[in-house]
């Protein structure tokens, strides 16, 4: 195998994540190439050196400044927090909609015919509702005679059933 | 709360990432403050460290695409990077704080990305799945990144050695 193709499998090679075959290839190579083998130990170096710096702490000057981040966050944030919450969005989307249409009416170069058309509706449902009363009306008096004949009916029978008996 | 569990990661990442201490308490308020702004955003599925780290991979790597800081020297190894392994020789310790020193200084002349990847699988020893999720990537993208960033740090070092070999 060429050096090339040996330094790419170098890192594997430390890491074991070789298979056998490749495993056996790269040690060959290694025991006849000088500068191969002088590479694996500088990246055996550089794999260790890195693994070994330290972890720091984070000073108090700067948790101070993260703290007083959340603090201005909080601050920023508290009137805006209750018209972003998911469960208001249903309500603003209709309130667009309805702000759309009202500046559409108010924006409409002919307001005039829009007024007369929603007067004409307007007046429309009020006969609607006028004429349903009516019929409304109506069908209660039937009821009522309805109800009244079915009365008088029963009383007859009573009557008949009863004068029957004194036969 | 954020700031107690996660301001070490995230300033660490940003420290080892720039190399420049004041830089990195810049860029860990920066971070946390694109968090809480981001906050809405997360998917309560996911895991939120992952989350975090890759919110900060992506805030790092931006900001050093805009400002290209990796023209500014990091900072010296000695000031932050001192400790050592007490059982080591002393011999040993000098030979090891020399490659730390090295590799350390080393670090700006690899790629943002390839930095990256390096960083979070060596200096802070993540899984390669765990890093292939913090950074969208196919996990072989993730081991060839490692890899490339593993070799030029040691032929920087091997570099480095045989000068001084030769003086």
């Amino acid at each position: 195998m060429k050096c090339e193709k040996i330094e790419e499998l170098l890192s594997p090679y430390i890491e074991n994540e070789l298979s056998a075959e490749e495993k056996a290839a790269v040690k060959s190579h290694l025991q006849t190439c000088p500068n191969c083998s002088s590479l694996l130990s500088r990246l055996e170096e550089v794999h260790q050196s890195l693994a070994d710096f330290p972890e720091l702490d984070v000073n108090q000057d700067l948790m101070k400044r993260l703290y007083a981040l959340t603090r201005k966050k909080r601050k920023f944030s508290l009137g805006l927090d209750f018209f972003l919450r998911p469960s208001l969005q249903p309500v603003l989307a209709l309130a667009t909609a309805f702000l759309v249409l009202l500046s559409f009416y108010f924006f409409h170069p002919n307001k005039e015919l829009i007024n007369k058309s929603l007067e004409r509706q307007l007046h429309l449902g009020y006969s609607k509702i006028e004429k349903l009363y009516a019929k409304a009306g109506h069908f209660k008096e039937d009821l009522n005679a309805l109800k009244e004949n079915f009365l008088d009916s029963l009383q007859q029978q009573k009557t008949n059933l009863l004068s029957g008996g004194e036969d | 709360m954020l700031v107690n569990f996660y301001s070490k990661r995230i300033f660490n990442l940003a420290y080892q990432f720039s190399g420049n201490y004041p830089q990195a308490e810049d860029l860990t308020q920066e971070i946390f403050l694109k968090l809480y702004n981001s906050l809405a955003k997360y998917d309560f599925e996911k895991d939120f460290s992952a989350w975090l780290l890759t919110l900060s991979r992506n805030y790092l790597i931006d900001q050093y695409r805009k400002t290209k800081w990796e023209k500014t020297r990091r900072d010296d190894f000695n000031e932050y990077y001192l400790a050592s392994s007490a059982f080591e020789s002393p011999e040993n310790n000098v030979i090891k704080k020399e490659n730390k020193k090295i590799i350390w200084e080393s670090l700006n002349h690899l790629s943002s990305e390839i930095r990256m990847a390096v960083i979070l699988r060596d200096i802070q020893g993540k899984k390669y799945e765990e890093i292939a999720e913090i950074l969208g990537l196919p996990l072989g993208t993730v081991k060839s990144r490692v890899n490339r960033g593993r070799l030029h740090l040691a032929k920087i070092l091997k570099a480095q050695k045989e000068k001084e070999n030769e003086m």
